[in-house]
């Protein structure tokens, strides 16, 4: 596993669609266990980073975003922090809102805006509002990684919101491993494979030392087995 | 052999030594002995504890001690408790010699100890320094023989210190926990003692915990409240300092060791509170001296000494390979130790903070609650606290702002700290307008023409160093921020450069703010690619990879000029052989050995530098530049188009292999489920998907962009470019460096003052650094003459006349007159002389 080329990552890609498929679970293995199983649901493809030659706590941890060519998690529920114009064009896609009004409710109690921050995976504000965010909200969201990204009148919403759903974020916390859904099942072999290979080379070069720093790279779906491409 | 034996057990009643030197051969044996011994030293604890001053004389140990071995025993009452303390520190000492041959008896042995400490400690008895000593030391060696484990020792121990009125045994007593914490912790982590010490230390922290704030400021100080809330505080400042040993030492790192200081932070005593913000800003005041000579044995072998050894003894291989061995440890420790010294300031424990808004609120809280009571200098260490807290972690504690406007006069006493805190605060999540009337009092209370220019200076470095982290706080103060600018034609120098400064970072930030005429050039013409996002813009998405259009484009070339249409899709067969090839490469690189791999990879890399050139040459020339972006764009578009074609072929590929699976490639391109497929956006990750970079991409990606940084410099591209290929040189460089620590992330006191003019100094000034100079030296001038004689003195004009020179003599008037005199003048000196001889005979 001492390198990573494009045709072993589809390869990856392929058993482990096989896996949770409906055809994975007719087919046999040579032991008579089926290949895999079709979940009642929609698996996410995961990747998970290990890293190593990296100390956490001296070296600065990194950060970075990038926007998938395919999106990975359609269901992603989203939040929009509205002004009044945006509030009827919430409405008209069917995207869950809140008002200053609302949001002054909370009125800066802590766990109240921990359990909106929990509710959503990510948030949308009007231009105007994202000023007051820190003082109506207090810390909590940005503290959760959840501060809103900021949409303009002009902005198309729901073009935003694909944006917002195709978008990862690679963070390093305390410990030396990460990982972030970069695709789901229903998903095509091609779409899985470009997003993952995007993500593993922007990973790769936000890291101080490049592929020194990788320890491993794992893709799993949600209840599929692990698989090690790295 | 019985005689013998009998009448050395007559002796050993007295001589406990050698009693202790047998039972240690053969226990069993002298198990009646011990016995007996074991019932007095029984006998002695219960005279103790029934009264308890029964020893209390002899407090001062060595007077004691030599006033009952010159009396003689038996006289008087006093010297008879002497005599019964020395007894019991022996006895004391012998059963903890032997108790590991006796556990069954000795079981209540150390408890007995511990609990008689303790209560002492309390003041309950009166034990005397000495006693104390041989208990504290006993149990000690009691814990190296493993009788007592170290959890029941530091149990002891702990409590014992605050409580210890004697310095060595304190130092002694504080030693032995550290010793031994790090003892336990050295091979691996002992987590089960480690939570044990953290609860006891908790607990010491949390006792004083409900008292009032004692302040340390005029009459809040004053009174017995304070000396009381001082013995409170004793304990928790004991904890506190032992743990900030421990964590300079790197023995502790974890979050619960930070929880406890966390919860120090709010002691009502100020010491205690004082201690624990220093933990965490990570300056030690005169400890640091007194500790490196102690870890100096930690730098590993002496090199030296092994060198000059292998000059003396035989020359082995084996020798050699260990004298290599230890180069290597002696260089990687100092470079470990060149590392730590550059980051002082105690990162590590404000990552590691659990509840890091929940702290910040608390600290402002405090220091606000208890404005009046705390002096200046203790709040602004806890001012500096909580803005490093706040600028690590992006907190928002907006109360901390109104409250530090009262303190931003330029008369206030130590402003420049005040205004390192105000700026270190800052992050580009706090609010603009809460900083909106800061950055007006920071330019009406310092920047006008009625103070000196270094205030002004202050006063524009801090305004600059606020906006650099929030640029968006002087929005709408376009008039404000051009007055500041002007500041740039002043004559002093510190304010000319604050000014620049200030200029210099709007140019770069927000050109927008700036007059036309001073954006520069850069900015005017749209070139600058690092201007700050609105508010809440910050975290958009990286569409690709910093720079990989570069690479692409040189793939392309690279392609073009091996003879291949450079539009024609690659074989990838072809690519991952040569992937394949790279990764090989690398490997061996990263076998070879950290520091070593990344230069050879570079050089790797370079190797096909001619392409590198030819791409930079043909770069120059505009034409072909625009001509070939404009076949790119057209590629790329066009791809939809060949994608079908390109699809067939691919598949008649695919058919003629058997078990294509491997060998099947990527796809050229992904199907377009993104909504806008901006061809821009396209090309930017198009390279990313398709194939994985090898760490050969990466390093050449690296240099394609350091290249292209160099030429927006030579094309002229101002400041803001040049700092650009700055850091990517700096980057390319510290990849080679252990670890680099982020240099810029704490504001200093000079960052604000600007440089400045050295004043010239006033009368009194010039005198005393004359007289400095004086000190210790001797006084200027010809030592001839002084030094030889016995007496000194200048040398006499006889000697002077001795050692003139000859020819100056010859001319001398004396001589030349003599040589011109008359003949007549002549006869009457030649008479006047046999006159006087004639005379002088007589």
């Amino acid at each position: 596993m001492s390198k990573l080329s494009a045709s072993s990552v589809r390869t990856t890609v392929k058993t482990l669609l096989m896996q949770s498929s409906l055809e994975g679970q007719a087919q046999k293995n040579d032991d008579g266990t089926t290949v895999g199983k079709k979940r009642n649901f929609v698996e996410t493809i995961e990747l998970q980073i290990g890293l190593k030659n990296y100390d956490p706590q001296r070296d600065k941890r990194f950060s970075g975003t990038i926007k998938l060519p395919n999106v990975p998690r359609p269901r992603m529920s989203v939040c929009i922090l509205a002004d009044a114009a945006h509030v009827d064009q919430a409405k008209q896609i069917e995207l869950e809102y809140m008002t200053v009004e609302d949001l002054k409710k909370l009125n800066k109690n802590k766990k109240l805006v921990k359990k909106l921050a929990k509710k959503y995976d990510a948030f949308l504000a009007s231009e105007a509002l994202i000023k007051q965010i820190p003082r109506l909200l207090g810390p909590g969201l940005s503290k959760a990684g959840k501060f809103p990204t900021p949409v303009s009148h002009s902005d198309d919403l729901t073009k935003k919101l694909i944006e917002i759903r195709s978008t990862i974020k690679f963070q390093l916390k305390k410990v030396l491993c990460l990982g972030c859904a970069i695709g789901h099942v229903d998903m095509d072999e091609d779409q899985v494979v470009a997003n993952t290979m995007l993500a593993v080379n922007f990973l790769v070069s936000l890291l101080k030392k490049a592929w020194q720093n990788v320890k491993s790279l794992h893709l799993k779906s949600t209840m599929g087995k692990p698989h090690r491409i790295y | 052999m019985p005689k013998t034996r009998t009448s050395r057990g007559i002796n050993l009643l007295q001589n406990l030594p050698q009693l202790q030197n047998l039972i240690k051969r053969d226990a069993a044996s002298y198990q009646a002995e011990f016995q007996n011994q074991y019932n007095h030293y029984l006998s002695l604890l219960r005279i103790l504890q029934q009264s308890p001053l029964a020893f209390a004389n002899s407090t001062s140990g060595y007077d004691a001690a030599g006033a009952s071995s010159s009396n003689g025993a038996g006289q008087g009452n006093g010297s008879n408790n002497n005599t019964a303390g020395q007894s019991f520190r022996e006895l004391v000492t012998f059963v903890a010699q032997v108790a590991q041959c006796y556990p069954e008896e000795t079981k209540t042995f150390p408890q007995d100890l511990s609990a008689l400490i303790l209560e002492d400690g309390r003041g309950a008895r009166g034990l005397g320094n000495d006693t104390r000593k041989t208990i504290v030391q006993n149990l000690v060696m009691l814990r190296n023989k493993d009788v007592i484990s170290s959890i029941e020792l530091l149990q002891t121990l702990f409590p014992l210190l605050p409580m210890t009125t004697s310095p060595t045994l304190r130092s002694f007593i504080r030693k032995q926990i550290l010793t031994d914490i790090k003892t336990a912790n050295t091979p691996s982590k002992n987590h089960k003692l480690n939570r044990v010490v953290q609860t006891l230390l908790f607990g010491m922290v949390e006792k004083g915990m409900g008292a009032d704030i004692v302040g340390n400021k005029g009459r809040f100080a004053a009174g017995s409240a304070a000396a009381q809330a001082q013995a409170k505080g004793g304990e928790a400042l004991w904890a506190v300092t032992l743990i900030k040993e421990l964590w300079r030492k790197n023995i502790w790192n974890d979050a619960k060791t930070v929880s406890i200081v966390v919860r120090a932070c709010q002691h009502p005593n100020v010491k205690v509170q004082s201690a624990a913000v220093h933990f965490f800003l990570g300056d030690e005041d005169g400890e640091g001296a007194h500790d490196s000579d102690e870890d100096s044995d930690d730098e590993g072998p002496d090199l030296k000494k092994l060198a000059h050894q292998r000059t003396i003894k035989k020359k082995t291989k084996a020798d050699g390979r260990r004298m290599d061995r230890a180069r290597t440890v002696v260089n990687r420790k100092r470079k470990e130790k060149a590392a730590g010294l550059n980051n002082k300031v105690n990162f590590p424990a404000l990552e590691l903070l659990h509840d890091a808004q929940r702290f910040g609120e608390d600290l402002y809280e405090n220091m606000q609650k208890h404005d009046k009571m705390y002096t200046l200098e203790h709040k602004i260490t806890i001012m500096q606290l909580l803005s490093r807290v706040m600028g690590a972690h992006k907190l928002c504690v907006l109360g901390f702002y109104t409250y530090i406007i009262k303190y931003l006069t330029y008369h206030q006493l130590q402003v420049t700290q005040i205004l390192v805190s105000l700026a270190q605060s800052v992050h580009d999540l706090t609010p603009p307008d809460v900083l909106v009337p800061i950055i007006h009092k920071l330019a009406n209370e310092f920047v006008h023409p009625g103070v000196g220019a270094e205030v002004i200076a202050a006063g524009i470095n801090s305004i600059r160093e606020v906006s650099r982290r929030q640029p968006w706080c002087m929005e709408g103060e376009e008039d404000l921020l051009s007055d500041l600018i002007e500041y740039r034609k002043s004559k002093d120098k510190g304010v000319t450069t604050a000014a620049r400064g200030l200029l210099q970072l709007f140019r770069e930030v927000n050109p927008g703010l700036l007059k036309r005429r001073e954006r520069g050039k850069a900015a005017t013409l749209g070139l600058l690619d690092g201007q700050v996002p609105a508010f809440g813009h910050g975290q958009d998405a990286a569409d690709g990879i910093d720079g990989l259009e570069l690479l692409d484009e040189h793939f392309a070339q690279s392609r073009a000029e091996q003879g291949l249409d450079p539009d024609a899709p690659v074989d990838e067969r072809e690519q991952e052989a040569e992937d394949a090839a790279a990764w090989q490469k690398w490997e061996e690189d990263e076998e070879e050995g950290d520091s070593d791999s990344d230069s050879s990879g570079w050089e790797v890399v370079s190797s096909d530098s001619d392409n590198d050139i030819s791409f930079s040459d043909s770069d120059d020339d505009e034409e072909e530049k625009a001509r070939r972006n404009e076949k790119k764009r057209d590629k790329k578009n066009g791809k939809g188009k060949n994608k079908a074609k390109g699809d067939e072929d691919e598949e008649m590929d695919e058919a003629e292999e058997v078990g294509g699976d491997d060998s099947k490639s990527v796809v050229s391109e992904a199907a377009p489920s993104v909504a806008g497929t901006e061809a821009e956006l396209k090309k930017m990750s198009l390279l990313a998907q398709q194939k994985i970079l090898t760490p050969a991409d990466f390093a050449l990606l690296n240099d394609l962009r350091i290249k292209a940084a160099t030429k927006a410099v030579e094309a002229g591209g101002g400041t803001a470019v040049k700092r650009k290929l700055a850091a990517l040189e700096a980057e390319k460089k510290s990849r080679n460096n252990v670890t680099t620590t982020p240099e810029d992330a704490f504001l200093t006191e000079n960052e604000i003052l600007g440089p400045r003019k050295k004043a010239k100094m006033d009368y009194e000034e010039r005198m005393a650094h004359i007289q400095k100079g004086r000190e210790g030296r001797e006084k200027f001038g010809s030592k001839k003459g002084k030094k030889d004689k016995e007496a000194p003195s200048s040398s006499t004009n006889r000697e002077k006349a001795r050692n003139k020179p000859i020819m100056m003599a010859v001319h001398s008037n004396k001589v030349m007159q003599k040589k011109k005199a008359s003949l007549r003048d002549v006869q009457m000196k030649l008479r006047a002389a046999a006159d006087k001889q004639k005379k002088r005979k007589r």
